[in-house]
């Protein structure tokens, strides 16, 4: 995905005959992709056709599945990130994620946001509520949570949940995003606003998006990448995949259409 | 072609009948169970309910009351030590990240140490003193409720952490939360109250507890707890009232400790839903 691209724009990450075995489900087969630093990209394809594995392959999530097995390369920033020897914890700083449903992992709204930085070992309370409350402005949740932040986190609705989780990946200052469907659980109008949070954060991160809504991948991306069965389809800029896709199956894909059928 | 029945009349009620057969079968076991308490209930009531503000204030080799002291001294002494060492077994146990290639290991051993006997446990202990020449009672009753309880512990303690919600675990691995640091700062927390029931109801069966705790404290002569008291004088049907009425206060403790539990476990529903 690097083509037609200026030689200023670096890889930041890149996969090389990337598989993903769950047990004996072959969840991606060979997958060879490079993303560029700084740009959006969003996956789409079908339920089970690869792009929550994919994402997990970018910050080693696979590790907590004893039934996972990985195997190829994936680099960040050109250093190989799979094998042994690799500060899996600190790869996961650099590499934030945001699940499909909130996550609350702790009581309190700022314990939950604070999370990260206290497993980092950030123990300076000045510095907690430095952090949080930058996290938490840009997840542009201040203004609702400022007051009560002893709160438990619950209270929050549904989308400002998300938002908090967005807060929580964001207060490790990490250099990529990576939303898996984050808008799943949402309503359409609480998935927009979402997205207000999402399109802002573009300038400053690589932001990897996989997700089941075409229009949101087509708002959001700069890239996008089709994914079926585990192998990687068709990847490119998105206007281009979305108009002119030059593979039958993306095709039938954004048409709506069963592979195959004219 | 039309559409046909989707069975025939004679075969409609199969599932009523089969329903009907399995709900009595289960109210029949209720009320065996219920029948059963309530048996127990009245025989002990009707023997010992006279005197238990007796026993309570006798003193002397069958004083319920010290006899409740020693059990509390063993109790409290036995469960912080096998809580502590069941909660990191059942860490280990629980989550392959952080016991690695130990964690089947301890599954099978809880698995497999839960089936010894209480007299087994009880026997080896009681070796272990003859062998070290030691006359401590309590050190051996503490040591064989550590070694009885503590697979039941772990498999307790490792079912409590199991209701905290994989997600979140995973949310914070997404952090760079440490395998270990998640699980004390996430999973523990998260699962206090069931933890908090384990132990209570772990309590309730040390207090219960007499096979293991009689053979281990068989070769001294200091104050017995109350379980093994009643075991000890159970045969003298001369004494029938006031072992039932030591056995009324045995198992209100029980029961005291086994409602604590209940509610903790309630309160953790709650909290986890």
């Amino acid at each position: 995905m690097s083509e037609g691209r200026g030689p200023a724009v670096e890889t930041k990450l890149e996969t090389t005959g990337l598989h993903v075995w769950f047990g004996d489900r072959h969840a991606l087969r060979g997958v060879t992709l490079s993303l560029l630093a700084g740009k959006t990209v969003a996956f789409i394809g079908a339920a089970g056709s690869g792009k929550t594995a994919l994402l997990r392959s970018f910050n080693r999530l696979h590790d907590l599945d004893p039934r996972a097995r990985m195997h190829g390369s994936v680099k960040l920033d050109g250093a190989e990130i799979l094998g042994r020897g690799i500060d899996v914890l600190a790869l996961r700083r650099r590499v934030g994620m945001v699940f499909t449903r909130p996550t609350l992992i702790a009581i309190s709204i700022f314990d939950n946001v604070a999370f990260g930085l206290r497993a980092k070992g950030v123990a300076d309370r000045l510095a907690l509520e430095e952090r949080c409350e930058r996290a938490l402005r840009r997840a542009v949740l201040w203004e609702t949570v400022s007051a009560k932040l002893d709160r438990p986190a619950t209270e929050l609705s549904m989308e400002q949940q998300q938002r908090l989780c967005v807060a929580r990946a964001l207060a490790l200052e990490p250099e990529v995003m990576l939303f898996d469907d984050p808008t799943a659980a949402l309503d359409p109008v609480a998935g927009l606003a979402l997205e207000e949070v999402i399109m802002p954060l573009r300038r400053d991160f690589t932001v990897l998006i996989a997700t089941n809504n075409l229009e949101q991948a087509a708002r959001l991306s700069d890239t996008t990448c089709y994914l079926a069965n585990g192998e990687v389809v068709e990847s490119g800029e998105t206007p281009l995949v979305f108009s002119r896709p030059s593979d039958r199956r993306t095709e039938d894909f954004l048409a709506g259409r069963p592979p195959g059928q004219p | 072609m039309g559409l046909s029945a989707p069975s025939s009349p004679a075969k409609s009620d199969t599932f009523r009948e089969r329903d009907s057969l399995v709900v009595a079968a289960a109210y029949a076991a209720g009320a065996a169970v219920a029948a059963a308490a309530v048996a127990i209930g009245v025989g002990l009531a009707a023997y010992g309910w006279k005197d238990v503000a007796w026993v309570l204030s006798a003193a002397g080799s069958q004083s319920v009351l010290r006899a409740l002291g020693m059990t509390a001294i063993i109790v409290i002494t036995a469960l912080p030590v096998t809580v502590s060492v069941a909660l990191f077994a059942a860490a280990a146990a629980n989550d392959t990240s952080i016991g690695g290639i130990t964690g089947p290991a301890v599954r099978e051993s809880i698995q497999w140490s839960s089936g010894i006997p209480p007299v087994v446990v009880g026997l080896a202990v009681f070796f272990c003193t003859i062998v070290v020449r030691g006359d401590q009672a309590v050190v051996a009753a503490v040591a064989a409720l550590v070694l009885l309880n503590l697979p039941n512990a772990a498999a307790r303690l490792a079912q409590a952490f199991g209701t905290v919600p994989r997600d979140a675990r995973e949310a914070a691995a997404a952090v760079g939360a440490s395998p270990t640091a998640s699980y004390f700062a996430l999973v523990q927390p998260a699962a206090a109250w069931a933890v908090a029931a384990a132990v209570f109801s772990l309590a309730a069966q040390m207090v219960g507890e007499t096979s293991a705790v009689a053979v281990a404290v068989s070769a001294s002569d200091a104050p017995e707890p109350l379980s093994v008291q009643i075991w000890h004088y159970a045969s003298n049907i001369s004494m029938a009232g006031t072992e039932a009425a030591a056995c009324i206060v045995l198992v209100a403790t029980i029961a005291m400790l086994t409602g604590v539990a209940r509610a903790c476990a309630r309160r953790n529903i709650g909290a986890t839903r």
